[in-house]
């Protein structure tokens, strides 16, 4: 792009951005959109390194990984797969949105929609580092485990009810080859370092764009709402699944943090509903839903996003009522 | 434009870990992460400048918006370390909240003090730790003299003449920060501002649904370097 013409289209990239901020700013304060910005952009900054993660691993099973490989280690069954994509969630220590590039290529290179799905919903949450953090925050080694298994069981029970009504690999615009970055396919074992890159470069600002405003509305989210409206609802085994499970989804926090969150809720709610909170925020918050909705079709993920509401809803109860 | 965009969020990275803004942001053992990731990103800027502007989709205008917003939100609104703000909207927790006895009713506010048993300072090192414990068995701290810094706020339910010397619990990153406090009677002390630094020098003892400092000398202090807690 010639210099001159770059230039004007920075600054007016530049002014676009510049005069709604300084507006919220006379409007909202200055404290407010300190503390504002400071939640928005650690939310931001904390997931980059695994966005950028994912879509190196996900760039390079593109181009290195060929369908007929993926056909010779997959069970030809259902639920041997679904079982396999969910423990191969544990060698994967990435939070939920360095995830979704990967499952999208292993959709595009012949894995079964379920089975990606599994390994989509379980790697963020039995990964090691997860787990460990579990432990740590509840200094009981027993949250991990109950973690891990009922994340588990949540994976695969989800990607087992998703694939009968979803047929098809759902995702938007049937996945192409690459994020749009270009309209041809690669030759398997092909593709310079400069082209990977390039690819990679593509991924994560596709990719960044809709992390962006995921956490930006996270932020907006926990701002806005007064938390203890939420803490109100503690004492009940309903109403107490239902407020973590939203304070889940709204801080759109990483698997690796969120068990230090949850552990200061163990005095005023249910076992439960902390169990709730625990499994529901790394595979389904504010932050991923954004990123979700831009890989796969809009069908699938609001299905997909009741099915897993449901399932943990239950499972909290189930939880509430047997201790 | 993709180079540009990859080589800003690499500059602003860098700039951050070096002057020790990032850790403000995610938490301070993440630093090399972060280094390697800023390098990448270079890496992916020199890429992405070799393409050209034939290759490759271009990017939409509200998509360049959207990943130039946080380098310009950043500059514009450089962190603060949080304080009573962040408890006005996410609330605090009280140490004792949970399991807090009253004091009898017959026993004079003067002779629960116990200023011979072992004072109790709470620093970075130990202010987790104590705090559970104080959680945990409380009554088995009242009347223990107790000395701890903080800064001040004023959280609903909150008596007047009280107020509450807290400290941010910094666990990952910024946005899953907590704060924990401990309730203060000021005992007719002037009410300091909101976010000054204090230190407080007390007796514990029990109200109704908390653990409170009782008995107070309350001295303003500077501000820490580093003012969050990191477990």
């Amino acid at each position: 792009m010639p210099a001159k013409k770059f230039f004007k289209k920075a600054s007016i990239l530049i002014i676009l951005v510049i005069t709604p901020v300084i507006t919220a700013e006379r409007i909202l304060g200055r404290a407010y959109m300190q503390d504002f910005t400071t939640l928005f952009f650690s939310i931001f900054l904390e997931a980059l390194p695994y966005i950028l993660a994912g879509t190196i691993i996900s760039v390079l099973i593109q181009i290195y990984v060929a369908p007929e490989t993926i056909k010779k280690v997959l069970p030809r069954r259902l639920l041997p797969g679904l079982l396999l994509g969910a423990a191969a969630g544990v060698i994967f220590p990435v939070c939920e949105c360095g995830i979704i590039p990967v499952a999208r290529r292993l959709i595009q290179k012949g894995v079964p929609l379920p089975v990606a799905v599994t390994f989509m919903l379980a790697a963020p949450v039995i990964n090691p580092v997860a787990l460990a953090s579990t432990a740590a925050a509840f200094n009981d080694a027993g949250w991990a485990w109950a973690r891990g298994f009922f994340a588990f069981f949540v994976a695969v029970w989800t990607g087992f009810l998703i694939s009968r009504p979803a047929g098809g690999n759902q995702l938007k615009n049937g996945g192409g080859t690459c994020a749009g970055c270009c309209d041809h396919d690669h030759a398997h074992g092909g593709g310079g370092l400069i082209v990977v890159l390039q690819h990679i470069a593509d991924d994560f600002l596709n990719l960044s764009v809709y992390l962006i405003l995921g956490s930006f509305i996270a932020s907006a989210a926990q701002v806005i709402i007064p938390r203890e409206h939420l803490l109100a609802l503690g004492g009940h085994p309903l109403s107490s699944s239902a407020a973590m499970m939203t304070l889940a989804y709204v801080l759109s926090l990483c698997s690796e943090a969120d068990a230090f969150v949850a552990a200061t809720f163990l005095d005023s709610f249910t076992h439960g509903s902390i169990l709730a909170f625990l499994l529901l925020g790394p595979m389904l918050d504010l932050k991923n839903s954004f990123m979700l909705f831009s890989t796969f079709n809009t069908r699938f993920v609001i299905l997909l996003s009741l099915i897993l509401v449901l399932d943990i809803f239950i499972l909290s109860l189930a939880v509430n009522l047997a201790r | 434009m993709k180079s540009s965009i990859l080589s800003a969020y690499g500059v602003l990275i860098v700039f951050m870990q070096r002057t020790g803004l990032l850790d403000r942001y995610v938490e301070p053992d993440a630093g090399r992460l972060y280094l390697f990731a800023a390098v990448f990103l270079f890496l992916l800027a020199l890429a992405a400048a070799g393409a050209g502007a034939g290759a490759g989709a271009k990017m939409k205008g509200s998509s360049c918006v959207l990943l130039v917003l946080p380098v310009i939100l950043v500059l514009f609104f450089p962190a603060k370390d949080f304080g009573s703000f962040l408890v006005s909207i996410k609330g605090i927790r009280l140490l004792g909240q949970a399991a807090s006895q009253p004091l009898p009713q017959e026993q004079p506010a003067a002779s629960f003090k116990q200023p011979l048993r072992e004072k109790i300072t709470l620093d970075d090192s130990n202010f987790l730790r104590y705090a559970g414990e104080i959680d945990k068995q409380p009554a088995a701290y009242y009347g223990r003299p107790i000395t701890l810094e903080g800064f001040v706020c004023y959280p609903a339910g909150v008596e007047r003449g009280e107020m509450v010397t807290a400290r941010i619990i910094f666990s990952h990153c910024a946005a899953d920060v907590q704060a924990l406090g401990l309730v203060v009677d000021l005992g007719g002390l002037e009410p300091p501002p909101p976010d000054t630094w204090v230190r407080v020098e007390g007796f514990i003892a029990g109200r109704d649904n908390a653990v409170v400092v009782r008995e107070v000398v309350v001295n303003a202090v500077p501000k820490p370097k580093k003012s969050y807690l990191y477990p």
